[in-house]
């Protein structure tokens, strides 16, 4: 009777009304961090995690397109370290060495030989020789990636292009970096007005013929707003005619996605 | 028994509450502290608007091309093609020119000489590789060029080029110059390259106190020869779209007259004599108008008509100064002029009719001289700032209004002319010596000076 009366009463005090309480502070606590955090960040005209900023999408595109995503697994000759002579929990007796079969005489002074001198190491610092890894690039021997969009930066934002058609960009390379930067210095920044910060992607398809004439501009996805949609395509106009398709390749025209993403 | 159950459950409970509550503190926790680390990410990046930015120059490797036949007369052309090649590359302004001492020791002659890794890696780290070789062949200099894209090993052959021409000077450093050319449009984007145009100026270099003739020179400052030799005054020329003629002002018939040369027959072309000032014609695009000043109703107004003189037309219509037309060639139906209806010289922008006028400086001092980039968008002036005092050249963005200078404290600039590519300024300075014509990229950089004789202004490029 005693002890169930004892541990009803320990029953009631102990409730879970306490550490329920106590919880709900910690948390409400928390919330008032995150939102005064949030509200000081937010005055500092940071926004939160806009989509359409320059770190989330365009650099994520970057890492994602590289040549090998699907990278094959490197050969690294890991050491074995589990069949060292590490000592364990059962030691070997080391060898010991036979017991000589006679004392040695000690040689009497005169026969003695000299000691030889000892020989002097170089106590100094030596400098590691590293010998790059097999697959290292050279300095400066890199290049651009081989991104399918071939991204770059312009004085309204960064854009980027992909030719159609095989491995017109591989084989090319010189021709599609001559639409790059002939584009990119005609994307003009005034064309926008300055109070837009930013716009999503815009998509660009356009052909371009063997005599370099740029025909069949059409804009494969928009941004929504209409005044960057214009400047991205004055932008291919103002750059009409590019150079003439190179002179070995066989195609009449070369198809071209062109992005830009707008941002100030 | 009941006891023991009801205190595992109590005590179970406790526990659960106990780990959803520390569950419940992590993931908050978690969220606050991905909350504070997404928002910290470099959200906006600085963006620097300027001329031709945003887009690399190219790396480019021009070896010295190999005189491969032992005529005496080959050596000091091969050396005067690989100088012209040099400069034309050098001045093109979208390449960034390897020097030549990191060269490797072996240039290549043939394409089967190009060991790729020694172009690609350091030190010459270049991407584009010029090479080739001279050679005398049936009394004809023969040039064979390659352009090779060395980071593409793959397919690396750009141009391949093979140019006869006779064994002289001026011809040499026309086929370098057309050589250049090709490199030029093909890395450029198709934009030709300026390495054959002209530049037509004046100079007084004849002596003559008060007199001035019209010369002409390569776009390299080679030679400069006169056009005019009429030992009068003569000012402001201005290449046609065409290039067969030149307009410019001349005091040859006593009065300050429109005159109109071809350069095909050396003559003058006929265009009436009109009274009072008439100064600074300007070709429009399509070569069918001219329009100039003229004080032929009282004071100096634009007048159009066309390249004969006939249909006249009067454009402005203001009791002050208005003179230097400048057509927008890319449209044809624009015209800068400037007038100092303000008070002091400034420049205005009206339709080819006349109508629809608006101040394009609104800047004080005296703006002048009024040149349209050739993609209509720019506008290359002089101007003397009030608080400065000295002519400088500077070039607005017409649809932003956002204005750069381009010379800083460096004597007298002016009469900014554009090259046909737009990426070249050409103008008279009085850094050094004497008033002298210069050249430089549109951004104000890599100034080059082209004449030394005399006194020259007044230049314009050809188109």
């Amino acid at each position: 009777m005693s002890a169930q009366t004892a541990l009803l009463s320990v029953e009631g005090h102990e409730s879970l009304r306490r550490p329920l309480l106590a919880s709900m502070v910690l948390h409400a606590g928390l919330f008032g961090i995150m939102l005064s955090y949030g509200l000081f960040q937010f005055r500092h005209g940071e926004g939160w995690g806009n989509p359409w900023e320059k770190g989330s999408s365009t650099r994520v595109q970057a890492v994602a397109s590289l040549p090998g995503v699907p990278l094959p697994t490197p050969l690294i000759t890991t050491p074995n370290t589990l069949a060292n002579q590490n000592p364990g929990l059962y030691k070997t007796e080391p060898e010991t060495p036979p017991p000589p079969e006679k004392a040695e005489e000690i040689p009497s002074f005169k026969d003695a030989v000299k000691p030889e001198e000892p020989k002097r190491t170089n106590t100094r610092i030596q400098k590691q020789q590293l010998t790059p890894p097999p697959n290292a690039v050279p300095f400066g021997a890199g290049g651009q990636p081989a991104v399918a969009y071939n991204q770059f930066t312009t004085s309204a934002g960064e854009a980027g292009l992909a030719f159609g058609q095989g491995d017109f960009g591989n084989r090319y390379g010189w021709y599609v970096a001559a639409v790059r930067n002939k584009v990119s210095s005609n994307w003009l920044l005034s064309t926008i007005s300055p109070s837009l910060m930013s716009a999503p992607r815009v998509y660009v398809e356009f052909d371009i013929l063997r005599d370099g004439s740029v025909t069949n501009i059409r804009l494969t996805q928009s941004s929504g707003n209409p005044e960057v949609d214009r400047s991205t395509l004055r932008a291919i106009e103002a750059s009409n005619p590019f150079g003439s398709l190179p002179p070995d390749y066989s195609g009449g025209k070369v198809s071209v996605d062109f992005y830009f993403d707008f941002h100030r | 028994m009941n006891q023991h159950n009801r205190l595992f459950n109590l005590a179970k409970r406790r526990t659960r509450a106990t780990v959803y509550g520390l569950y419940m503190t992590l993931g908050l926790a978690m969220a606050v502290v991905v909350a504070s680390i997404f928002p910290s990410l470099p959200l906006r990046g600085q963006i620097t608007t300027g001329i031709n930015r945003g887009a690399p120059s190219i790396r480019i490797a021009v070896t010295e091309l190999p005189a491969q036949s032992s005529d005496a007369s080959l050596a000091p052309l091969t050396q005067e093609f690989n100088s012209v090649l040099w400069n034309d590359l050098d001045n093109a302004g979208i390449f960034d020119l390897v020097s030549r001492s990191f060269y490797p020791l072996k240039l290549p002659v043939v394409p089967a000489d190009v060991v790729f890794d020694q172009w690609a890696n350091p030190p010459v780290s270049t991407q584009m590789l010029v090479f080739g070789k001279t050679e005398i062949s049936n009394s004809n200099l023969v040039v064979t060029g390659y352009l090779y894209d060395v980071k593409n090993p793959g397919s690396p052959s750009v141009l391949a080029k093979r140019f006869v021409a006779t064994p002289d000077e001026i011809s040499t450093r026309e086929t370098a110059h057309r050589f250049a050319n090709e490199i030029v449009q093909t890395l450029g984007g198709g934009m030709p390259g300026i390495a054959l145009t002209k530049i037509v100026f004046v100079s007084n270099r004849s002596g003559r106190s008060g007199h001035s003739e019209i010369y002409v020179m390569d776009y390299d400052g080679f030679n400069q020869h006169p056009i005019t030799s009429y030992g009068s005054l003569s000012l402001t020329p201005r290449w046609s779209p065409d290039n067969n003629r030149l307009a410019f002002m001349s005091y040859v018939s006593g009065n300050p007259e429109i005159v109109v040369y071809s350069l095909e027959s050396h003559h003058l072309l006929p265009f009436p004599h009109l009274s009072g000032m008439n100064a600074t014609p300007a070709w429009s695009p399509d070569g069918k108008k001219l329009a100039f000043s003229s004080s032929l109703g009282g004071d100096s107004e634009i007048y159009l008509a066309n390249p004969d003189g006939s249909d006249l037309q009067r454009l402005t219509f203001s009791p002050s100064v208005d003179i230097s037309p400048a057509w927008n060639p890319k449209t044809g139906n624009e015209m800068a002029f400037v007038s100092d209806r303000s008070g002091t010289p400034q420049i205005y922008i009206m339709s080819a009719d006349g109508s629809n006028l608006r101040r394009l400086i609104t800047g004080g001092g005296d703006a002048s001289e009024p040149s349209w980039s050739p993609n209509g968008q720019f506008m290359a002036f002089q101007w003397r700032v009030s608080e400065t005092g000295t002519y400088d050249v500077y070039v607005i963005d017409i649809g932003s209004g956002q204005i750069t200078q381009l010379t800083h404290d460096a004597g007298r600039n002016e009469h900014p002319t554009w090259s046909p590519d737009g990426r070249h300024l050409v103008f008279s300075s009085t850094r050094q010596a004497g008033r002298q014509i210069w050249m430089m990229l549109a951004d104000g950089s890599n100034p080059k000076q082209l004449t030394t004789q005399g006194d020259n202004w007044n230049p314009n490029w050809s188109n």
